[in-house]
């Protein structure tokens, strides 16, 4: 969490880090200081970028993966800093205390004076400055002119808070390091897994559901649904949050899953739905999270792969559009639905009532389910599968879902036209990154005609009695 | 030299008229040679000639504004090589094809310059191997139609026939094209 507030000199924007509300702070571009008002935004802390992992690359492409990172962290410019200054101070000592340290150094070679070198000289200096920069300090050997001192004042000031960065840099990349490979997940294990991105609410939720629905299932031992989440909080509590899921198995990627890099940790590549929610992780609960960032996911995670079905949940219904566009499979908007069931109560009294029951899922007594198409009834009518469902299930067959082909533009265009300009087409469209085909898409056939022909791309939606679900 | 009434009649736009009728289209006919890479029609031209060709190999290209790495270019793209088959080119092709080759005993191109006298040119012809043609004006051609109003009918009866397959396949193209446009704009 960050401090966010406007500088009273130049209204400036001021974002401070790990800063309360009374304490100072600096403007970047004029220079005043101003203390930090308890009316201050709070808004997310950027974290710094994240180094990524080297598991799938070779030893020697990590080790200079490594190294890059090392460099990028400003390690390489802290150290070259160091040996900037430890120079730099021992030429000042060298010009304004010559005297001092030649008489020194030949009293450690045990020489005449007239016999020391510059050479001499100039390596006695450069030690006094490494050992005053490391804080030993043995004394052998100190300024003596007051210009020299007061040099030699500077130097061991800006040496101590040199140190200070220094180390700080070496412990923070120490750490990034630890927590990224802690964090890198097996290939092999994750396939087919849900990514929960975001945290709010609404996740504990999806996850209290998706535990219900286990929990009608028999146990399979290493059967448990794998679910990544992919938010921004503290480990330990999101570890309180998930405990009592003991049906799902759970990991948590710590990140922004806007981040290229975060996403493929989570080997979304792999999985099979990914859940997009506003990210309420990093704010204060007070504060909205920002929906913006989705649709800009939803297009970070096509490039990456087109096999995951994503599911975003906004409540900003202007950005439907533009995640339609970005290529989000399924849209849930908060509230959608409410101004119907409100209607309804008063218009068709029962019917809110009857969508509460058969929509939650787990819930004791009538359900909706979505169940394959037995084999004996592939192209069929639809009255044999309802007369089907009706005797052996006593379940209620409302209609189907159907796996519409999607739309392929050479299979549109087949043999019509000009060959040159078909060929011009395709290439013009792959050579700008468009795929010629789209994905399937599922599409509702709700209470169709008696004689509606069924084949293997219908699935049944069916009214169940939670009884007889499992002999469905 | 002039072209002979059999050169003109192995041309599919005169092969419906009697040896009488295509002798008095040859007496209109200079036969031209010319040797390969050179260019008879430009995409874009207006034109009132028709080339005959009686011997060798052309190819039509045309102009395509096409995505490059750094903007658009603009790029001739080869659609077809026409050869004659009564007889053969003297010599074989340049340059190897890309492009189907179409055979036939001999052919016409820009025949819509016998119906326009400013007939635009679709696409641009060069010779790829060395040809013997021969240049058909508007105004000659309407000069025999005069003489004899029975030729007109299955000359332009073929023209006709050629520029309702051009149509249909144009519009085919438009149909693509279109298709690939509010696809890319869907999908990009």
């Amino acid at each position: 969490m960050a401090l966010r507030y406007s500088c009273p000199s130049c209204e400036m924007d001021i974002t401070v880090l790990y800063l309360e509300a009374g304490r100072k702070a600096k403007c970047k571009k004029c220079g005043a200081e101003s203390l930090v008002p308890p009316s201050a935004a709070k808004v997310r802390a950027e974290p710094p970028p994240l180094a990524r992992p080297a598991t799938s690359m070779g030893e020697g492409h990590a080790l200079g993966h490594r190294l890059r990172e090392i460099i990028k962290t400003g390690f390489v410019k802290y150290t070259a800093g160091t040996v900037a200054l430890v120079l730099v101070a021992s030429l000042l000592m060298f010009f304004f205390e010559y005297d001092n340290y030649a008489g020194s150094v030949a009293g450690h070679l045990g020489k005449d004076q007239s016999e020391i070198t510059a050479w001499d000289t100039f390596l006695h200096t450069l030690w006094w400055s490494l050992v005053t920069f490391t804080t030993v300090g043995y004394g052998d050997i100190s300024p003596a002119s007051h210009l020299g001192k007061f040099f030699g004042a500077i130097i061991m000031l800006s040496s101590f808070f040199w140190a200070i960065l220094l180390s700080g840099v070496v412990a923070s990349f120490l750490v990034e390091v630890a927590l990224r490979e802690d964090d890198t997940l097996d290939q092999n294990k994750f396939k087919g897994h849900t990514i929960i991105a975001g945290w709010s609410l609404m996740v504990e939720d999806i996850l209290k559901v998706m535990q219900t629905e286990e929990s009608t299932k028999p146990v399979v031992i290493g059967g448990a649904p794998l679910i990544i989440l992919i938010n921004e909080m503290p480990r330990d509590e999101i570890k309180r949050a998930v405990e009592n899921f003991d049906r799902l198995d759970i990991t948590h990627i710590s990140g922004r899953y806007t981040q290229e890099a975060v996403l493929e940790k989570a080997i979304v590549d792999q999985a099979e739905n990914m859940i997009l929610v506003p990210d309420k992780s990093g704010l204060a609960a007070e504060d909205p999270a920002d929906e913006n960032v989705i649709p800009l996911t939803v297009f970070a995670v096509r490039s990456l792969t087109d096999n995951v079905r994503l599911i975003a949940h906004i409540a900003n219904s202007e950005l439907k559009e533009q995640l339609v566009q970005a290529g989000c499979d399924e849209i849930v908007l908060t509230d959608e639905h409410t101004p119907d069931m409100i209607t309804n109560h008063i218009l068709n009294p029962g019917v809110p009532q009857l969508v509460e029951q058969i929509g939650a899922v787990g819930g004791d007594g009538h359900r909706l389910e979505i169940v394959d198409l037995p084999p004996l009834l592939i192209d069929s009518t639809h009255l044999n599968v309802f007369s089907y469902f009706k005797e052996n299930f006593s379940a209620l067959l409302l209609g189907y879902t159907v796996q519409a082909s999607g739309f392929d533009l050479e299979d549109e265009m087949g043999e019509t036209g000009d060959p040159i300009v078909r060929q011009m087409i395709t290439e013009q469209l792959q050579q700008s990154g468009i795929k010629l085909s789209s994905e399937e898409k599922m599409e509702l056939e709700i209470n169709p005609s008696d004689d509606y022909q069924v084949s293997a791309k219908n699935r049944c939606v069916v009214l169940m009695n939670n009884q007889n679900v499992e002999q469905a | 030299m002039k072209a002979t009434a059999k050169q003109i009649k192995k041309v599919n736009f005169f092969s419906s008229l009697t040896d009488q009728q295509c002798a008095s289209i040859a007496e209109m006919v200079e036969v031209v040679e010319c040797p390969a890479d050179e260019t008879l029609l430009t995409e874009g031209d207006f034109g009132d000639k028709m080339i005959l060709v009686f011997r060798g190999q052309v190819e039509v290209s045309k102009d395509f504004t096409l995505r490059a790495k750094d903007g658009f270019e603009l790029s001739q793209k080869p659609i077809i090589r026409l050869e004659t088959t009564d007889p053969a080119p003297v010599s074989g092709p340049k340059t190897e094809a890309v492009v189907p080759v179409v055979r036939s005993p001999a052919f016409g191109l820009g025949e819509f310059s016998l119906v326009l006298d400013k007939a635009i040119r679709t696409a641009h012809t060069v010779t790829t191997t060395p040809v013997q043609y021969g240049v058909l004006t508007l105004k000659n051609f309407k000069q025999i139609t005069d003489e004899d109003p029975t030729i007109a009918g299955p000359v332009y009866f073929e023209v006709a026939k050629n520029a309702v397959n051009s149509l249909s396949k144009a519009s085919e193209d438009i149909k693509n094209l279109t298709q690939a446009f509010f696809f890319a704009l869907l999908r990009g």
